[in-house]
């Protein structure tokens, strides 16, 4: 047997080695897990930032154009920021992106409505009339001629007082919201396809929204559609209670939503939207009718029993006719939870969770009808701080926006 | 036959195992001291917590948490000069040396 203790050291040197490369190799590898779990956090919370600081900015952010900026004047934090409008919401985009990885958010944003306005009617010379059990609580700017008792349909005002909260004398006209750029709102640069081609399901993701034209009606019976899929119909759509809808923009001259239905969408009219008995709008939803051009008979937004929305309502007349002013009638409990604006008069026989903004209000009986009167109507101030509507009003100042719903 | 060793071999070995010994150590602590101590992932956590606390309370104020085996501080600044948006800096230290720091803008709310 032969030994030498160089031997043995060469022997140990390349164990040694197996050992110390083994740690090498293992430390690298752990190194790069690390970085590929820690580097989408890092990116994600970057976009975070970078939607929080499009809240902020949002007026200085071009419309559909990328503004890329960096965060923190770091080596790390490079942001895309994108706004869009989807329907009536604005729809910001952030995208952080480091070395060929990125992750985006996407989030409807809107304005916080804490402190506002409760109830504004238009300044007509009139006296507010409050007949039965209805309820005014919170900020209320009504005409300067003021509030009044009054009888109708046999019932009496039966509360203590007229106004549960502060009375302040409202303005002649309504405050201005940015009517022009929602008059002319647009589906996004989107997919085109047509409503014949659609099968059962309908999808699509926020970066590559789908558009889907009808030429005369849409009948929505039984489809699921989710995302950013926006259905214009050149005559009217019919939602019924089957059909499940998330997100989506539905646009035509006439909007009918079956008893029982219930999802999120924007429902945008032309001329009339009717939900029936029972139908729930969830947050954040938006009914809106506006006017393209002057109609032969009133636009009219219906709320028939127990329908609820929780979000925005609001309708635009395409001209000052007041011989047809839109119409928004709510019926006896039949609920409004956010805000409602409307250029045109309201029928208050349900409540309004939120704000109320109206031109005048009208009351039509068996027997007769009334201007100005409320017979059971409410409009309560019991929203939580924090919610958060579409954000219609013209601010001078550049007050930052509010996320309403994040979407990945 | 056992064939003994001569003091030359005995002397190139022991250099060998010497220098082995050297580059060994070197590669164990620098790859000892490039992976996160735990009380880095520990931290994390906690700078997490924060920083919701930090949202959900609306109470945008710079602090310093001290920890068992770290220090988290945190500091909240306009960021850019503007009132509406914080920068809010997460500074991580173990025994006086800097972990890492974590940052965050975030639109300030009002309190009512």
């Amino acid at each position: 047997m032969r030994s030498s203790a160089i031997y043995y050291a060469l022997f140990l040197s390349i164990v040694m080695g197996s050992i110390l490369g083994s740690m090498v190799l293992l430390s690298g590898l752990n190194r790069q897990l690390t970085n590929y779990v820690e580097l989408p956090v890092q990116l994600y919370e970057n976009a975070e930032s970078g939607l929080n600081y499009g809240m902020v900015y949002h007026r200085e952010l071009p419309w559909n154009e990328e503004l890329r900026l960096n965060l923190f004047d770091g080596v790390m934090d490079s942001v895309g920021i994108i706004k869009r409008r989807w329907g009536l919401f604005t729809a910001l985009e952030s995208i952080a992106r480091h070395k060929g990885h990125s992750e985006s958010l996407n989030a409807f944003v809107g304005k916080e409505m804490e402190g506002s306005v409760n109830l504004f009617v238009v300044d007509n010379g009139r006296q507010l009339a409050l007949c039965g059990d209805s309820r005014l609580e919170g900020n209320c700017f009504v005409p300067k001629a003021g509030l009044k008792r009054a009888y109708i349909a046999g019932e009496n005002y039966s509360g203590s007082q007229l106004i549960y909260g502060q009375k302040h004398a409202s303005e002649r006209q309504l405050p201005p919201i940015s009517e022009e750029s929602i008059k002319s709102i647009q589906p996004p640069v989107s997919t085109l396809e047509s409503w014949e081609d659609q099968g059962d399901s309908i999808q699509a993701e926020f970066k590559n929204p789908l558009q889907v034209l009808a030429e005369t009606t849409v009948s929505l019976t039984h489809q699921v559609v989710d995302g950013a899929v926006w259905i214009e119909a050149k005559d009217s759509v019919f939602i019924g209670v089957g059909c499940q809808l998330k997100s989506t923009v539905i646009r035509a001259d006439v909007i009918y939503v079956e008893s029982g239905f219930q999802g999120t969408a924007q429902l945008i009219g032309r001329k009339r939207i009717v939900l029936e008995e029972g139908v729930k709008l969830l947050y954040p939803s938006v009914l809106a009718v506006i006017e393209d051009q002057p109609h032969e008979l009133a636009a009219q937004i219906i709320l028939k029993p127990k329908a609820q929305v929780i979000g925005t309502v609001f309708m635009l007349s395409a001209d000052k006719d007041y011989r047809r002013m839109p119409e928004l009638i709510l019926e006896e409990e039949s609920e409004i939870d956010g805000l409602a604006y409307n250029q045109g008069k309201t029928q208050l026989r349900g409540t309004v969770n939120g704000s109320l903004y109206t031109s005048k209000f009208f009351l039509k009986t068996p027997a007769s009808s009334y201007e100005n009167h409320i017979l059971g109507g409410k409009v309560l101030n019991q929203l939580p701080e924090d919610f958060v509507c579409a954000d219609l009003f013209d601010q001078g100042e550049s007050a930052p926006l509010t996320q309403i719903q994040l979407l990945r | 036959m056992i064939r003994a060793t001569t003091l030359f071999e005995t002397l190139i070995a022991t250099s060998i195992i010497t220098i082995l010994i050297g580059i060994g150590s070197m590669i164990y602590s620098n790859i000892i001291a490039s992976d996160h101590p735990f009380a880095f992932y520990q931290a994390k956590g906690e700078v997490d917590r924060l920083y919701h606390e930090l949202k959900e309370s609306r109470a945008y104020f710079s602090k310093t948490v001290d920890y068992e085996q770290f220090d988290i501080e945190q500091e909240v600044t306009e960021h850019r000069g503007s009132k509406r948006l914080l920068l809010v800096q997460y500074h991580v230290r173990s025994n006086t040396k800097l972990l890492w720091t974590e940052k965050h803008l975030i639109k300030k709310n009002e309190i009512d």
